[in-house]
């Protein structure tokens, strides 16, 4: 998948329609680019961090899973791609997330599902690391541990968001000491996340993916300045797209 | 109540593999033959009600049938964002059995109390939000509704009224033309006292508060003289929970509307529910009084 226009087409559909999380979408989207090739049909995903909607939107419009209309629609009054990716509108979306912290919990029960129906199939959650300071996440974190959820696997996007306010430090040591099989690595090196996903484990695996906030584009990297904001006009659209590079 | 409940799930669960049971480190002996029966799908969750929320949510995007049980403010107060996104707007068929009703856990004191659960659960689209006053009123509501496509609250209480038969959603006890009085499910305990009391008023019972039938009551209404104005009493277990507001929408000839519920002031007593129901004026005898009062 060509991320460079994964990148581009991101920032334009954001600044056509003036809304959009960017630089998270950016960080987290080498992940779900990993996630997209390597998914069988019983494999299940959750972005719970579902304010990076945009980076999953454009792997949906590379899979063929949406159209270009309804990508370039994001955020329109009858689109069914909002700001936050709801379940009734957005093919493959199981839960409609933007509320930090509910998505690992409904990866849980699906995993749980799984287990109880002794079904096949992994399950896939992308966390953030400011979402991590949802309690929720440790009250999963519990529970999957407990119950030996070896069929889910958590994904933070270690975008450095936690630094501005409550900073998360170790996750790798933290998951570890709830009883999980941790693991840290480039969230931007697809091979790297490939191979972090292929480790076997007798209990839920969290794999730490170390990003930067608007990868891809100079101006947006790890510039809280681009948190929540688009192009505000045509020169600075021009100038964000010339600053994406491959 | 409880009691009862415990054992029409633990047989239900039985019967239906889609059943799962998640208990918030309540209730988890009276399951001990549900957990000897099947432990892949009942579990004691722990003290972590939102999660235990979300997770009931993964299940039944996978076709089961979650019961969430606690005690009302944990599973009600506590965790309203995941009631109200991941079971109310994803329309998932969860059933969170509460318990508590009010102040059951009288001596416990104000953490343990929940007079708002019915508000607070109804405000959310999609719930179906049932208040039963006793065993047949749960089983019924069950027997109803247990696989109809959205979520559903069903406030347990340690306490029942003494109706025997399995009564629908809205009926009839008594007929007079002189006014109208709602007693909503275990809000009067013994209902023999109350339909001796010779109170000229015509007394309907509910367990139904979300799809409360007011046209059921216009049609009661209308049965009479419906150019006499009438006076309405509508007694409740909790705060005041929405009833009011229908009639008062859609009955014309209202000459007087009474509520008698908890008032909405934290209840800083102990003690047994019944010192805490006499305090409030909502033991048998302080309602009946009252509505001697109002219907004399």
């Amino acid at each position: 998948m060509d991320r460079t226009d994964c990148v581009k087409r991101i920032i334009e559909t954001s600044y056509l329609n003036k809304e959009g999380h960017i630089a998270s979408a950016l960080s987290v989207l080498d992940a779900i680019i990993v996630l997209f090739e390597k998914m069988s049909p019983e494999d299940e995903f959750v972005l719970s961090k579902g304010h990076a909607s945009l980076g999953l939107y454009v792997v949906l419009l590379k899979k063929g899973i949406i159209t270009s209309k309804q990508f370039y629609s994001f955020g329109q009054f009858d689109s069914i791609l909002g700001g936050h990716p709801s379940s009734h509108k957005v093919p493959t979306v199981k839960i409609s997330t933007g509320s930090l912290g509910h998505g690992m919990p409904f990866a849980v029960g699906v995993a749980l599902a799984k287990k109880i129906k002794k079904e096949n199939g992994q399950v896939y959650c992308v966390i953030g690391d400011g979402e991590a300071n949802e309690g929720t996440i440790w009250e999963s974190a519990l529970i999957a541990n407990t119950y030996r959820l070896n069929n889910l696997t958590v994904l933070m996007d270690y975008n450095s968001s936690g630094e501005r306010a409550i900073k998360m430090g170790d996750c790798v040591g933290k998951f570890s000491s709830f009883g999980w099989k941790s693991s840290s690595t480039d969230g931007h090196d697809i091979k790297l996340i490939s191979q972090a996903l292929n480790v076997d484990s007798d209990s839920p695996k969290f794999i730490q993916l170390n990003t930067i906030k608007g990868k891809g584009c100079k101006t947006m990297e790890n510039n809280p300045e681009w948190h929540h904001k688009t192009p505000a006009n045509d020169i600075e659209y021009q100038n964000v797209i010339e600053d994406v590079y491959s | 109540m409880r009691k009862n409940f415990y054992k029409s799930l633990a047989e239900r669960f039985k019967k239906d593999k889609n059943i799962v049971v998640l208990l918030g480190d309540i209730g988890v002996y009276s399951f001990k033959s549900a957990f000897e029966f099947d432990s892949t799908r009942i579990y004691n969750m722990g003290i972590l009600e939102q999660s235990m929320l979300s997770v009931a949510a993964g299940l039944s995007s996978r076709g089961f049938i979650p019961f969430v049980h606690s005690i009302a403010p944990f599973v009600t107060e506590r965790c309203f964002e995941q009631l109200k996104l991941d079971i109310g707007y994803e329309n998932r068929n969860v059933i969170v059995a509460s318990v508590g009703n009010s102040y059951d856990y009288s001596a416990l004191g104000v953490t343990h109390h929940c007079p708002n659960d019915l508000n607070i659960i109804q405000s959310i689209p999609n719930f179906r939000v049932f208040c039963p006053g006793n065993s047949n009123d749960v089983e019924r509501i069950l027997n109803d509704h247990l696989y109809s496509p959205y979520p559903k609250y069903i406030r347990l209480s340690e306490y029942e009224n003494n109706l025997k038969l399995p009564y629908e959603d809205l009926s009839v006890l008594q007929r007079h033309s002189n006014g109208l009085i709602v007693v909503v499910g275990n809000s009067i305990r013994n209902f023999d006292t109350l339909l001796k009391s010779e109170i000229k008023a015509t007394i309907v019972y509910t367990w139904n508060i979300s799809q409360f039938d007011v046209n059921k009551i216009k049609t009661i209404l209308n049965d009479g003289d419906s150019s006499v104005k009438t006076c309405i009493t509508v007694i409740e277990p909790s705060y005041p929970a929405g009833i009011i507001q229908k009639i008062c929408l859609n009955v014309n000839n209202i000459h007087s509307i009474n509520s008698i519920a908890v008032p909405p002031a934290f209840i800083d007593h102990y003690g047994v529910k019944s010192e805490i129901d006499k305090s409030l004026g909502l033991d048998d005898e302080s309602i009946i009084q009252r509505l001697k009062l109002i219907y004399r």
